[in-house]
């Protein structure tokens, strides 16, 4: 339902996403069987394709051309489903968005090549595209990316972080790959140079606006919704916005050590997503959310008249006032 | 050149890599990134024979070394350790070496070659994967999925570069490499890779133990490699007698093993 109303929010863009899914399914393509398999498994779990959508938007600005800005938007898609795969390795998740990983129906070795196919794949994609300013971007934020991952792994399970740990987990985390894809639309189309610094911007507000709310959402929905327990991301020690807002109240602080040591019975999970979903905490993690939007939706203004600039706007609000 | 002068030219290189690759806290959890010597004599082959090895492919061949890098890194994880912090940070260290590596030819700019070795290890990979699947094949067949997972990479490297006229040896010898490598990993832990797996059911090899089998596929190999080597019109003398030293080692190595059987 969700996935359905951002469709409609870039309905002219309906025929060119086709283009890009149909071109997913040829880049993942593979003579090993089980690699067919986990990328049918992959493609079929579906996803937003917010970076493909981000791309082709951006490429708006510049001499728009989908033959060419698929090469663009194919691994950009790409490059964020390979870190899903090895992402489930590194979690031990069994399930993601409610279906089993790739790690849980082969093992840890298979979604390590299969990330690593995936990852291969993207990068021929993108050597379609010759243009060096593109590739550097694309090649510092992948490298950004992980590095940001590593940060994550280090500040797990550390309680007295800062607010401003978290915003630079974050900006790295997922941030980053939605700002690039906004760049590179315009980059790889032409744009001027200005248009993409302001792309870049808008994508980096969106992405961290999206990002708080994600964090907020894995408190706020419930199990079914998130296709995995509620609260996981405290679970696995990953400290979020919410909780860092209400790391001080008394009343929640016990729950979140608990949980931080391991021992959280079902019933005191429960309780803590009781605690924190009346807390001020979620509103507060809302606000700060908001105010990414609202910079974001500044960005825009600063782009020259184009007729997708409202689409911009109507995805960036529905990101950051999604329900899940 | 002796072989130490050349010893001293692999370290350097290698040294060099290890450097630009450095991370603080994948050195603290996961050590220095692996890249084999053998690998790393037979990347660096052409240039230990004095070919002409402008900054370029000096850059190139740090990538093609990343990118050993990240896939030996990823050989390392493993079913048992799940979500340790080490394996976590073994899964994000192959991550960044692949990063490395793609910003290191992007800065070049190299795009070709960004293409070309991109290529190899969506092969490489699936190949990888390919030892996992039950699928009966003939151990010629699989012998051809071993080289391309050893040597594919680098061949695209030389072939980029045209040094075509070294890939007989160097995909013979990177896969020589590779079976010392599994031959070291059963003495040491006793456990079979899945590749071991695939030759004990090989008809072929019925009645031979594991080690017995890898022991006859490695002094195959090294007899060959020796022979291409010996009669190569284009290495130069000095590094013939390095390369065929490196060979013999592991054809000692069995020897010696032999004669403590």
């Amino acid at each position: 339902m969700e996935k359905m109303k951002l469709k409609l929010l870039y309905a002219d863009l309906q025929s060119d996403i086709r283009v890009i899914e149909k071109e997913l399914e040829t880049a993942l393509d593979s003579s090993s069987h089980y690699l067919k398999d986990a990328s049918l498994h992959l493609l079929k779990a579906g996803g937003k394709r917010i970076r493909p959508v981000f791309v082709l938007l951006g490429a708006k600005f510049g001499q728009y051309n989908i033959d060419d800005m698929k090469n663009v938007a194919v691994p950009l898609e790409l490059i964020h489903m390979a870190s899903l795969v090895h992402d489930d390795v590194i979690d031990d998740a069994e399930l993601r968005r409610g279906r089993p990983t790739v790690k849980s129906q082969w093992n840890n070795r298979v979604a390590m090549y299969a990330g690593d196919f995936i990852f291969a794949r993207a990068l021929e994609y993108m050597t379609n595209i010759q243009n060096e300013k593109a590739h550097q971007i694309l090649s510092k934020t992948m490298v950004e990316i992980v590095q940001g991952e590593i940060i994550q792994i280090e500040d797990k399970m550390h309680l007295n972080q800062s607010i401003r740990d978290y915003f630079r987990r974050i900006k790295r985390k997922t941030a980053l790959l939605i700002s690039s894809s906004c760049q590179l639309g315009a980059v790889a189309a032409g744009a001027d140079d200005s248009v993409a610094h302001h792309l870049k911007k808008f994508g980096y507000y969106v992405g961290m606006s999206f990002q708080i709310i994600d964090d907020v959402l894995d408190l706020t929905a419930t199990d079914k919704q998130l296709g995995k327990p509620a609260g996981s991301d405290l679970l696995q020690g990953n400290i979020t916005l919410p909780v860092l807002l209400a790391k001080n109240d008394s009343a929640i602080r016990p729950y979140i050590e608990k949980a931080l040591s391991g021992d959280m019975k079902e019933d005191e999970r429960q309780v803590f997503l009781k605690k924190m979903r009346s807390s001020n905490a979620i509103n507060e993690a809302y606000h700060i959310s908001n105010l990414y939007l609202q910079k974001a939706l500044k960005e825009i203004e600063e782009l020259p008249a184009n007729s997708v600039k409202k689409s911009l706007k109507d995805i960036a609000l529905y990101m950051g006032k999604r329900k899940f | 050149m002796n072989a130490a002068i050349l010893e001293e030219h692999l370290l350097q290189s290698k040294n060099n890599i290890l450097t630009k690759l450095h991370h603080r806290t994948l050195l603290q959890y996961t050590g220095q990134p692996i890249i084999f010597d053998g690998q790393l004599r037979y990347i660096l082959l052409p240039k230990l024979n004095g070919e002409h090895w402008p900054k370029k492919i000096e850059q190139a061949v740090n990538a093609v070394a990343m990118v050993y890098a990240a896939l030996n890194g990823h050989e390392q994880i493993n079913e048992q350790d799940a979500a340790t912090k080490r394996q976590q940070l073994t899964v994000l260290a192959g991550d960044y070496y692949s990063g490395m590596y793609y910003a290191t030819l992007a800065k070049i700019p190299d795009i070709e070659l960004v293409r070309s070795l991109s290529e190899a290890v969506a092969k490489s990979s699936e190949s990888r994967t390919v030892l996992y699947e039950p699928m009966k094949r003939s151990m010629d067949e699989w012998y051809k999925i071993l080289e391309v997972i050893e040597s594919t990479i680098t061949c695209r490297f030389l072939k980029h570069f045209n040094l075509d006229s070294y890939i007989e040896i160097v995909k013979n010898g990177l896969v020589l490499e590779r079976l010392k490598r599994e031959l070291q990993f059963l003495q040491e832990k006793h456990m079979k890779t899945p590749f071991l797996k695939i030759l004990e059911q090989q008809q072929e090899y019925a009645g031979m133990n594991n080690e017995q089998i890898l022991r006859r596929l490695i002094s195959n190999l090294s007899s060959r490699l020796i022979r291409i080597i010996t009669a190569s019109p284009i290495l130069q003398d000095e590094v013939k007698t390095f390369m065929l030293q490196h060979v013999e080692v592991n054809v000692e190595a069995q020897i010696t093993m032999k004669g403590v059987e």
